[in-house]
């Protein structure tokens, strides 16, 4: 036990969380209370909050647009990113409004979603989806489109068909790279509906950030952000691993 | 029977004549690759092919492999022309070819389930090649788990798995460090003696084209020619003398040689020039 605290890896980000933490409540108590919150303030908040139920609620709302916005950004950005990547002069029409999509902050759009959606669900729900599908149908395209001319000629040497050729090596071929784009569309997702939250309806996680500015509660605000780390870090760590998974797929050419 | 089979060429070559394209521009200018080349390989016999990068050597095997088409000439396998890559022809990859989503029993079974062989049988038969090259501890590895003199391994054995008579091999020791090497060419020439294969096999070292071929061929350097075919007269098998000590072995290394250096330094001079 002692020695496997002794262990650098073990023992420094140990180390480095109690003098942040012990440092954060030295000077959180020390400030206006109305700018900024100590830790032990920010779990006391917390626990209100849980109590209230008001946590919860908003990270039901968050949750939900966030995975139906990502449900549907894979549902239709992969087959999506297959047609760009198969048929290249689609691909060519298309390149660009995907540079100037690429080129341009995303919160441009925000303004534009109000006019066609409005600021309801379903304009956070755009904002989640557009973001991440472009990520994930760029990123698909770029798998199909990068298939190893070496294993397509070993496979044509060995008389697959067509429809071989797609399934054993056209698509496992893709596959580590739609990965990727599920893990950058995830993170996508997350800052999408974060922003709608915070800028459409007052509503969500983000929600209950902006609230907390307004009432001026840090220890609020500071509440909903641990929660939106918490739950960015598990989904896009979870992704991640998926990804890594599949590295070896790519393979030496 | 087998007589008169054997008196037809395994492989026949026509007139091949074949001009790339460098770019897609209208004013494009184009390379000359391989200009009539004439050759018959004899069924069971170990053809390699050496000659000057450039030469189109790997052209020359692609043609025959069907995996491109030549502008003029025939390729004739069997006493048939043939257009399109076919189940009497194997062939074994530079840089090995083994899909890496794929292990390394799926690898060798995949010629087999792509020409829908019954699963039970296309294992049975690609366990016996994967035995036949050593591998029966990593049948379920994958390729990136192995090494290249492995990986090359699982290559031959998927060559073998299909039952062509025919192998041709681009090269496929190349990528391989030298002392793995000169075991595998040992268990190559085992096997094709065994299995009484027809080889074309692809180099740039003069002392694998020697060790292994019934016959060099020397190609002139581009456009890709037939320079000389030369008869390697050696016993074997090969491996339980030194070969590389013996009279002709000397001799045929040492004309080769001389024949590629040749070409070499005349490139070198025009390249200076």
């Amino acid at each position: 036990m002692i020695d496997k605290l002794i262990r650098p890896s073990v023992f420094l980000p140990l180390v480095s969380l109690v003098v942040v933490f012990g440092g954060w409540e030295i000077v959180g108590r020390s400030i206006n209370p109305l700018l900024f919150a100590p830790p032990s303030e920010v779990l006391r908040q917390f626990g209100e909050l849980l109590q209230t139920g008001e946590l919860q609620d908003a990270a039901m709302v968050t949750v939900r647009a966030l995975f139906l916005g990502y449900f549907l950004a894979v549902v239709v950005g992969i087959p999506f990113g297959i047609l760009m990547g198969a048929w290249t002069r689609f691909g060519d029409i298309l390149q660009p409004y995907l540079y100037a999509i690429f080129a341009t902050p995303r919160v441009v759009l925000v303004p534009l979603i109000v006019v066609w959606f409005g600021i309801g669900f379903e304009a956070r729900l755009f904002l989640v989806f557009f973001w991440s599908m472009i990520a994930i149908s760029v990123n698909t395209a770029q798998g199909v489109r990068h298939a190893r001319p070496d294993l397509v000629e070993v496979a044509r040497s060995f008389q697959a068909t067509r429809l071989q050729m797609a399934r054993h090596v056209l698509i496992p071929g893709a596959i580590p790279f739609v990965v990727s784009g599920l893990r950058i569309g995830a993170e996508r997702a997350i800052v999408g509906v974060i922003i709608g939250e915070m800028f459409l309806q007052i509503v969500g996680l983000g929600g209950v950030i902006t609230k907390g500015s307004q009432e001026l509660l840090p220890a609020k605000m500071l509440c909903a952000v641990a929660v939106i780390a918490v739950l960015g870090t598990i989904i896009v760590t979870a992704l991640d691993t998926v990804e890594k998974r599949f590295q070896d797929w790519k393979g030496a050419p | 029977m087998k007589d008169t089979v054997l008196d037809i060429p395994a492989i026949e070559l026509k007139g091949i004549r074949k001009t790339f394209t460098l770019s897609e521009d209208r004013d494009a200018k184009t390379v000359l690759a391989l200009d009539g080349v004439d050759l018959k390989i004899r069924q069971g016999e170990f053809l390699t092919i050496i000659g000057p990068s450039g030469c189109g050597k790997t052209t020359l095997l692609r043609i025959i492999a069907s995996l491109i088409l030549p502008d003029e000439g025939e390729v004739i396998v069997e006493g048939e022309p043939v257009r399109e890559p076919g189940i009497k022809r194997a062939m074994v990859f530079q840089t090995f070819g083994l899909f890496p989503w794929k292990s390394v029993i799926d690898n060798v079974i995949f010629p087999l389930m792509v020409r829908k062989f019954d699963a039970a049988e296309a294992r049975e038969i690609a366990m016996k090649h994967i035995r036949q090259v050593g591998l029966d501890k990593f049948v379920d590895a994958y390729p990136h788990q192995l090494s290249g003199g492995m990986q090359q391994r699982v290559g031959l054995a998927r060559a073998l798995s299909t039952g062509a008579d025919i192998l041709l091999m681009d090269e496929p020791f190349g990528a391989i460090d030298a002392q793995t090497r000169e075991l595998m060419q040992e268990e190559l020439m085992k096997i094709c003696q065994q299995e009484q294969k027809t080889v074309v096999f692809i180099t740039h070292d003069l002392d694998e084209a020697v060790l292994l071929a019934d016959r060099v061929l020397l190609m002139s350097r581009g456009p890709g020619r037939v320079r000389e075919v030369i008869d390697v007269d050696l016993p074997r098998p090969r491996f339980d003398y030194d070969v590389r000590g013996h009279e002709t072995f000397v001799k045929v290394r040492a004309h080769l040689w001389h024949e590629l250096r040749n070409d070499l330094v005349e490139q070198r001079a025009e390249e200076t020039s």
